[in-house]
């Protein structure tokens, strides 16, 4: 193989300069680039080469890049093209470059010299290794700058390895030849590589070890118990035998030792013999919990498993109420295996139960499901900063002294008959707990490992995030709308798109301007951090990533995202949402339940002269008085928002109209009995006028809804006035 | 066998780790390809069909073990040449030698050390002579 044989790259680009830059860069890599300045030139050297890719840009002094890719697609030549252009294309281009262009990756210019030259060899086969005399001819040529270049890019690419520190040292000073001293750096740098990829499994082997150690001890255990099981003697064997030799393997030293003690006493363990076995019984559970002990400090080591991510977490769910039929439930086997259950026996101890902790469902069961103070309790759990969206089930029997709509005015979302059974109550539960992940914080991850995404999504989900996936960065526009995350993880390495170019997409988009983005990447060196900064990113993850750290970051750029949310969808005056919000959710409401759906509008009465009379504050009251009610009362699946000046809007799904009509007579019962002082001491009571339109019925289509309940409204407040002259 | 040779090398081993790390060493130290097996009946198709250049074989299998996949290979004689390096992780003296004198060309001892690996296996090799 002569040198002219290395693979060749051709970069057609009228830029001197970056001609120039992309020759130095894969030049080093043993690519062999040749330059074309124009289609044609390219054409030419096309015609009598043979190319491993083109590296293509889009304004050529004579046919335009893409109109040439098409060109050469046409004409069947199907060598990888990477397009490299400084115009930022949208979406569409995008796909016309993938899909019918077949672009291998799509890069902005201008590039970052160190992430081009990876993002060029992630889709490259590598080149061919040179032979051994190819190598010694090489390796004469050999100058000083080279090692130089080398020894950096080890100091920079490892800088937390404790190899690459002491070895370094003494092969720079080592009396070697230049060619000698190429070769053990080279050779180091391989090294480091596969330390680098052992400990990366070694991050997931630990997280295996917490579940294999406790099998281990079950075995152990159920030999000892019945020394005729064999079956668990020779699991506890051969699982000792291979964790010896695996967690050795990846440096686990103490981990291996107490499995190979563990193996050996097993094996000389006479069962008949009871006084030896005392001895040796005793030795095997110091190893055992030697092993575990140890398996735990690895892992604070690596300061990644202080959590265990791989517990389901239970639904928790309080159960009010002292009655048998409530005790026994909730200490049924079927509802103890899927919840979490506390019990207390008051509403008084419920409510200050619900003050403090968080639920994922209240179940209200007899005598309590009958009690005087239920609207009250209900009333007051919605206040509540941790449970204001918990779900209320009431268990109750046929003789209910409230009404259907009384509790479903209350805010109850389930009704259970007194002979539920466990398993349909935890059905209940868990439907209304999934409900409730709208009020999570919503997490995307775009990489196209799938390992890794697997692994961050299993901590944050155990960590109450809900989590969604992409392995394909070019859907990445659709996922957001789809899905509607709160905040991005996003790779810098894929392929097609690089995560840079992923977050600047993102960030043309004025609804996800906003969004926090956070990198992942295998260099969070100086450079890395500015060019996720430059890409537009908040912050940036390093890979192997790390529990900790994952969950901090996370978790510091959710708050701010969500007090952004707040200010950005909830109206400060009466905390229910502002109106664009309303009508956006309403909205996506109305697309899933388009067969059963209702809007309510209300105007406050008189308005005007309330504030004539008794004054702004008074007028101020009188809406955050409104905007609480609304907020207490109903479930949480009902939407509530603000409309105009003096108006609210509620949003129901799957209610019927009578239920309907009903609903608002007990709000427009309970809102006017309530009585406001004006400015000067003076008290009065207020009302409010409502539109509602329901779907079949008044329309197909939302805005027609939308229309029509505002229609209904004027209808209301003419038809009043008119009665009132 | 030197490292910066092409050559092929099946690795028979139940564990997912342990052939994750053999691996990772082999082919990021050396100009070796492997090739992977994760049970004796899965190794004797494959080196039948592959004959690779070296047999590294896991003793302690589910279903067959190491040294009945070990004398299978010897039987076949399209496989039978081909030198095999035992691993476990526990080794007798005695074990080792019986193992030698059915002729294995060596055996490696659990915990494997990545670093080391190939340097371990060129020796065993060099000392039967391949």
């Amino acid at each position: 193989m002569t040198a002219d044989d290395r693979p060749k790259i051709l970069i057609v680009d009228d830029d001197e300069a970056f001609r120039n830059l992309v020759v130095r860069l894969l030049t080093q890599r043993g690519f062999e680039i040749l330059e074309a300045r124009t289609t044609r030139d390219a054409n030419v050297l096309l015609a009598r080469n043979k190319f491993v890719l083109l590296i293509v840009d889009y304004k050529l002094p004579d046919v335009d890049g893409m109109t040439w890719i098409q060109q050469l697609r046409d004409r069947n030549i199907n060598v990888p093209v990477a397009f490299c252009s400084g115009i930022w294309c949208d979406q569409r281009t995008f796909n016309w470059l993938r899909n019918i262009l077949r672009v291998a990756l799509v890069l902005n210019k201008p590039i970052d010299p160190q992430l081009f030259v990876e993002v060029i060899e992630s889709v490259l086969p590598p080149p061919p290794k040179m032979t051994v005399t190819q190598e010694v001819e090489a390796l004469a040529r050999v100058d000083k700058s080279i090692i130089q270049i080398e020894y950096e890019q080890i100091l920079n690419k490892f800088p937390g390895s404790s190899l690459a520190k002491s070895e370094l040292e003494g092969i720079i000073n080592s009396p070697d030849t230049q060619t000698e001293l190429l070769d053990r750096l080279k050779m180091l740098r391989r090294k480091l590589e596969v330390e680098e990829a052992v400990n990366v499994a070694k991050v997931k082997y630990l997280g295996e070890l917490g579940q294999t150690w406790p099998m281990l001890t079950k075995h152990v255990r159920q030999y000892k118990d019945d020394h005729k099981n064999r079956a668990a003697y020779e699991n506890a064997v051969g699982l000792a035998h291979k964790l010896r030799g695996t967690a050795g393997s990846f440096h686990i030293n103490k981990v291996s030792h107490a499995a190979g003690k563990l193996e050996d006493m097993l094996q000389s363990l006479d069962p008949t013999d009871d006084l030896s076995s005392e001895v040796i019984w005793s030795e095997i559970f110091r190893h055992l919990s030697e092993g575990e002990i140890s398996i735990r400090e690895e892992r604070e080591a690596l300061g990644s498993f202080t959590i265990n991510e791989n517990v389901v977490q239970l639904a928790r769910v309080l159960f009010v109420g002292s009655s048998p039929l409530l005790q026994a439930l909730a200490t049924s086997g079927d509802i103890t295996t899927a919840c979490e259950c506390s019990v207390v026996s008051t509403l008084q101890t419920a409510l200050a139960t619900v003050r403090n902790t968080r639920f994922n469902a209240v179940v209200i069961g007899p005598p309590l499901s009958n009690h005087p103070e239920l609207l009250k309790f209900t009333q007051e759990v919605r206040i509540s900063e941790e449970n204001q969206q918990v779900p209320l089930l009431l268990i109750s029997s046929a003789e209910q002294d409230f009404s259907y709509v009384q509790l479903k005015y209350a805010g109850i979302s389930e009704f259970l008959s007194e002979t539920v059974s466990p398993v349909d109550l935890v059905a209940a539960v868990n439907r209304l707990a999934g409900e409730q992940e709208q009020y999570k914080s919503r997490v995307l991850l775009v990489d196209d490992d799938e390992v890794l995404t697997n692994f961050v999504s299993r901590v944050l989900r155990s960590n109450n995030y809900v989590v969604d996936s992409l392995n394909e960065p070019i859907r990445v526009m659709e996922k957001l709308y789809e899905f509607e995350p709160q905040l991005l993880v996003l790779d810098v390495i894929m392929p097609g798109l690089t995560g840079y170019d992923v977050c600047r997409l993102i960030r043309g988009d004025i609804r996800w301007k906003d969004m926090p983005v956070l990198f992942l990447t295998a260099k969070s060196n100086q450079e890395g951090r500015a060019n996720a900064f430059r890409a537009g990113g908040d912050d940036l993850l390093s890979k192997p990533v790390l529990t900790e750290e994952l969950l901090a970051r996370v978790s510091t750029y959710l708050q701010v995202a969500k007090l952004k949310q707040v200010q950005a969808e909830i109206d400060p005056a009466t905390n229910v949402f502002n109106r664009n919000t309303f009508l956006r959710r309403a909205e996506k409401l109305f697309s899933a339940n388009s067969d059963n759906y209702s809007i309510c509008l209300f105007a406050i009465d008189q308005f005007d002269k309330i504030g004539q009379q008794y004054g702004e504050f008074a007028c101020e009251t009188v809406v955050a008085t409104l905007g609480k009610l609304l907020r207490t009362r109903f479930q949480p699946t009902v939407l509530k928002g603000r409309w105009g000046e003096k108006g609210f809007a509620l949003c129901f799904a799957d209610e019927e109209e009578g239920a309907i009509a009903q609903l608002m007579e007990l709000l427009l019962e309970e809102f006017s009995a309530m009585t406001f002082a004006g400015q000067h001491g003076e008290t009065f009571h207020s009302t409010f006028s409502i539109g509602v339109s329901r779907a079949p019925e008044d329309g197909s289509i939302f805005e027609q809804l939308r229309d029509r309940a505002v229609q209904k409204l004027l209808d209301n407040i003419h038809e009043r006035l008119t009665r009132v002259k | 066998m030197k490292t910066t040779e092409e050559k092929k090398i099946l690795l028979v081993e139940d564990d997912d780790n342990i052939r994750l790390i053999t691996r990772t060493s082999l082919e990021g130290l050396t100009s070796w390809k492997v090739i992977e097996a994760n049970s004796g009946h899965v190794a004797l198709g494959l080196a039948d069909a592959e004959l690779p250049d070296l047999i590294l074989l896991d003793i302690m299998m589910p279903g067959m073990d190491g040294p009945t996949t070990f004398s299978h290979l010897k039987e076949n004689a399209s496989t039978g040449a081909i030198p095999v390096i035992f691993m476990t992780a526990k080794v007798q003296t005695q074990e080792v030698e019986g193992y030698i004198k059915l002729g294995a060309a060596g055996v490696i001892t659990k915990p494997i050390d990545p670093m080391l690996l190939p340097e371990q296996i060129t020796s065993i090799l060099e000392v039967v002579g391949k």
